[in-house]
C-alpha cells in the first residue's frame, strides 16, 4: 500500500526478539529510510544493505542489516523492488526484482533439454571413452586380483568339475588360444558343476565355465569357439571396461541430480544403457574370435555351430545381455566366407568321448 | 558438540507501544510456492550442476532450502534459511574423511583380524551413525532456519540421544516390530523437546499413546492386503492427528486435521501426476506436498512473540553433510523445513 508516492508499509525486525514492528519505508538517495510508527527515524546507508528474499513472483523483499542475527526489513508490496533499485544509485545491481513464473518454467524448459543433450553426449561419447581409455591403463596385476575375487564370489556355493580328462581337453584348448594371442596375462579356467548354460570371462584372464554349456557342445572345437570369444572379452578389457562404465556413471548421475530423488529412475536407465554398450562389446568378442579361431588352427564353422546350439531362438535383444544369437552367427557366417584355418589344430578327443568326459563331470 | 551462546541482553522496551498484545490465535502456516517456480529453479539448478561437474550443486541444494523456506509463511511472515555452500563444502570433505577413516578400519580389521570382526564392526558403526546423524542434520538445519528473525535451535545432545536410541532401536528389532511405537514417542520425545525457537522449547508428550499405535497398527497391517493398503493410509492419517495434538509450543497447542481419505486423495493425485508426465510433473507434486502439510497444520493458543528472544547456537555441517553422503534421510523436523 503506498502512502506516499515513494513510500512503503513494511514490517521491521531487530534480530533480538521476535517482535514485528510495523514502518513507513523510504527508498532514498543516500539509503533506506524508516520510520517506526510514531518512534524514531533510521537510515540503512546502501552498502550496508543486502537483499535475501524477494527473487521469484510472490515472495516479499527481505532486506538485512549486519552480521549473523541481523536486523531485518519485510515490504510486501510488488513495486517496492522498483523502487529500491530506482534509488540506490550505484548500488542498483545488487537489488534484483523477481523473476516471473513464466521466465522461470521457460528457462527451466531450456535447462532441461540442455540437461538431456550434456548427459546425452556425456553416456553417448564422454563415459565410454573415460573408461575404454582408463580401463587400457590400468595394471593387469590389479585386474588378475579383481578377477579372481569375482570367480571366488561367483563360485561360492557351486562345486568344480573334477574329471581329470575333461579338464585336460580344457586346459589344452586354452592353452593353444591364449599362446596364439599372445597376451600378457595368465589365463586359467574353472568348469562349475551347475546346469547354467553360460561362461563368463573376469578381468585378468580368469574364466568361468558351466556344466550346462559343455554339454551343448557337440565337440571340443565348439567348446574353442566360445572359448576363443570369452579370451577375447579379456584381451580387449570388456568387463574392467564395463566397471568403470558403472561407476563413473554413478559419479555422473549423482552430481546431477544433487538434491533430487529421481535415483531408481536414473538405474533403470544405467542398467538398459550398460546392456546397450555390451551388445557393442560382444561383437567385438564374436568377430575377433573368429579371428583367434583360425589363427590357432581350429574352423570357424566350429564357433558357427557352437553359436547355434545356444541360442534358444529369436530372444529379446532389448532386455538381454547378448544380441540375439541369429544375428551374431549371420555376422559370423558373413565374416567367415569360406576362410580355412591358418595352423594345425591340436590333437583333440572326437565328439563320442566328449559327451562322455562331460556326462562324468558330474559329482553323484 | 560445544555451542557457544550468543543470546543478547533484552533490550529495554520500545517508548511507544508498536505490537499488539498477545491474543488467543489460530495460526497456520501456508506455502507459497508454485510448481513452475519450482520446475525452473531444479532443472536450471541440475544444468549447472551437470556442466560443473557437480561443483554447483552445492549451491543448488542451498538454493532449494532457501526456496522451501521463504515461501512457507507464519502468522504473516516467511521463514528463512542462513546456510551457505561453503558450509556444506566443509562439511562434505570431513564427512568423506571420516567415512574413508571408517572404511580403513573396515578393511584393517577385516585383513589382520578376521572378516567377522569387520562386519560387527560396519553393525556397531551404522547402529550409532543414525542417532549420531539425526541429531548432527537437525541441529545444523535448525540453526540455519529463522523466523522473523529469530533462529532455531537444537539444545539435545548426540550422547543423550543415542542413549534413548540405541535401546530403543535394539528393543524393536528383536520383539520383531512390536517395541516400535515405544521406540518411536521416546525419540520423537527427545527431538521435539530440545527443539528451540529463540529460547523457548516445543513440548511433546507421547506418553499413553504406544498401545493403541501398536494396536492400531496390527490392524491396520492385517488389513492391508483386504484393502489394497488403504487401511495403513489411514492409520499414518491417525498417527500424524494424534502426535500433533499432543505437540504445543509456549501455551499453544498444535493441531493436524489430515484424514485417511484427504492423505488418501492426495497420493492418488501425486501418483497420476507423475504417471501421466512421465517424472517431470516431480516439481508440481513437492509444493503439493508442502502445501497439503501447511494445509492440515494449525497452532491455537496464545503466543507472545515479543517475548520470544533471539538465543541462537552455533553448529558445523559436517553430519548433516554426513547424513546426504550416506542417504540415510535422517530429515524428521516435523516442521515441513
Amino acid at each position: 500500500m503506498h502512502l506516499a508516492p515513494s513510500s512503503f508499509r513494511g514490517h521491521y525486525f531487530d534480530g533480538k526478539s521476535a517482535a514485528r514492528l510495523e514502518v513507513d519505508i523510504e527508498p532514498r538517495r543516500e539509503g533506506l529510510h524508516f520510520r517506526v510508527s510514531a518512534g524514531a527515524e533510521h537510515l540503512w546507508s546502501w552498502p550496508e544493505v543486502r537483499q535475501v528474499q524477494g527473487f521469484v513472483e510472490g515472495e516479499p523483499v527481505r532486506l538485512e542489516k549486519g552480521g549473523e542475527l541481523p536486523e531485518a526489513l519485510v515490504v510486501g508490496d510488488p513495486g517496492f523492488a522498483h523502487a529500491l533499485r530506482h534509488a540506490a544509485g550505484a548500488h542498483t545491481h545488487r537489488f534484483k526484482l523477481p523473476s516471473s513464473n513464466q521466465s522461470l518454467l521457460q528457462k527451466g524448459a531450456f535447462a532441461a533439454v540442455g540437461l538431456v543433450l550434456a548427459a546425452a553426449g556425456l553416456y553417448l561419447w564422454g563415459i565410454p571413452w573415460i573408461s575404454a581409455t582408463a580401463a587400457q591403463k590400468v595394471p593387469v596385476e590389479w585386474e588378475s586380483a579383481l578377477g579372481a575375487k569375482v570367480v571366488e564370489n561367483l563360485s561360492e556355493d557351486l562345486a568344480d568339475c573334477e574329471d581329470p580328462e575333461l579338464k585336460s581337453t580344457v586346459t589344452t584348448v586354452l592353452e593353444r588360444l591364449s599362446t596364439t594371442t599372445g597376451s600378457p596375462y595368465t589365463f586359467n579356467v574353472r568348469v562349475l558343476d551347475d546346469g547354467t548354460v553360460n561362461a563368463l570371462a573376469a578381468p585378468g584372464g580368469h574364466l568361468v565355465l558351466f556344466r550346462g554349456l559343455l554339454e551343448k557342445m557337440e565337440t571340443p572345437e565348439e567348446l574353442a569357439g566360445i572359448l576363443a570369444h570369452e579370451v577375447r572379452h579379456v584381451t580387449l578389457r570388456h568387463t574392467s571396461q564395463a566397471m568403470l562404465r558403472e561407476l563413473s556413471m554413478a559419479i555422473g548421475i549423482s552430481a546431477l541430480t544433487g538434491g533430487m530423488d529421481i535415483s531408481q529412475i536414473a538405474g533403470a536407465a544405467r542398467m538398459l544403457g550398460s546392456l546397450q554398450m555390451s551388445r557393442e562389446a560382444e561383437s567385438q568378442a564374436d568377430l575377433e574370435g573368429l579371428e583367434l579361431m583360425l589363427q590357432a588352427g581350429f574352423r570357424g564353422e566350429a564357433m558357427i555351430a557352437a553359436f547355434g546350439a545356444l541360442g534358444g531362438g529369436e530372444e529379446l535383444s532389448w532386455l538381454s545381455t547378448h544380441p540375439d544369437t541369429r544375428a551374431r552367427r549371420e555376422a559370423l557366417t558373413l565374416a567367415l566366407a569360406g576362410r580355412t584355418p591358418a595352423a594345425t589344430p591340436p590333437a583333440l578327443p572326437g565328439a563320442e568321448a566328449w559327451k562322455a568326459m562331460v556326462a562324468r563331470c558330474r559329482v553323484e | 558438540m560445544t555451542s557457544e551462546n550468543t543470546a543478547v541482553p533484552l533490550s529495554p522496551a520500545p517508548a511507544a507501544p508498536v505490537a499488539p498484545r498477545a491474543q488467543h490465535a489460530l495460526y497456520s502456516p501456508s506455502f507459497h510456492g508454485e510448481g513452475s517456480q519450482l520446475f525452473g529453479l531444479m532443472f536450471i539448478g541440475a544444468f549447472l550442476s551437470a556442466i560443473t561437474l557437480g561443483i554447483y550443486s552445492f549451491w543448488f541444494r542451498v538454493k532449494l532450502r532457501n526456496y522451501f523456506h521463504q515461501n512457507t509463511e507464519f502468522a504473516g511472515d516467511r521463514f528463512a534459511y542462513s546456510g551457505t555452500a561453503v558450509e556444506l563444502i566443509i562439511g562434505t570433505v570431513k564427512a568423506m574423511v571420516v567415512l574413508a577413516v571408517a572404511v580403513g578400519v573396515y578393511l584393517g580389521l577385516g585383513y589382520a583380524i578376521h572378516p567377522a570382526v569387520a562386519t560387527i564392526f560396519l553393525l556397531v558403526v551404522f547402529a550409532l551413525l543414525t542417532p549420531v546423524v539425526t541429531i548432527g542434520a537437525m541441529r545444523y538445519r535448525l540453526a540455519r532456519t529463522s523466523w522473523r528473525g529469530i533462529r532455531f535451535s537444537f539444545r539435545g545432545r548426540v550422547s543423550d540421544y543415542v542413549k534413548v536410541f540405541l535401546p530403543g532401536w535394539f528393543f524393536t528389532l528383536i520383539t520383531g516390530g512390536l517395541y516400535g511405537p515405544w521406540f518411536y514417542m521416546r525419540t520423537r520425545e527427545y527431538r521435539l523437546n530440545h527443539t528451540y525457537f529463540g529460547n523457548k522449547p516445543l513440548h511433546f508428550d507421547g506418553r499413553g499413546l504406544e498401545g493403541e499405535m501398536l494396536f492400531k497398527g496390527i490392524i491396520a497391517s492385517l488389513l492391508w492386503p483386504f484393502t489394497l493398503g488403504l487401511s495403513l493410509v489411514w492409520n499414518m492419517a491417525w498417527i500424524q492427528r494424534e502426535v500433533w495434538r499432543r505437540t504445543s509450543f509456549q501455551s499453544a497447542g498444535f493441531q493436524s486435521t489430515v484424514t485417511g481419505g484427504a492423505l488418501f486423495k492426495h497420493y492418488l493425485v501425486n501418483g497420476l501426476l507423475l504417471v501421466v508426465t512421465l517424472g517431470l510433473a516431480f516439481p508440481w507434486v513437492r509444493v503439493r506436498n508442502q502445501r497439503f502439510f501447511c494445509e492440515h497444520l494449525s497452532l491455537e493458543g496464545v503466543l507472545d512473540f515479543d517475548a520470544i528472544i533471539q538465543d541462537a547456537q552455533s553448529a558445523p555441517a559436517t553430519l548433516d553433510e554426513l547424513g546426504e553422503m550416506l542417504d540415510l534421510g535422517v530429515l524428521d523436523l516435523d516442521l515441513g523445513l
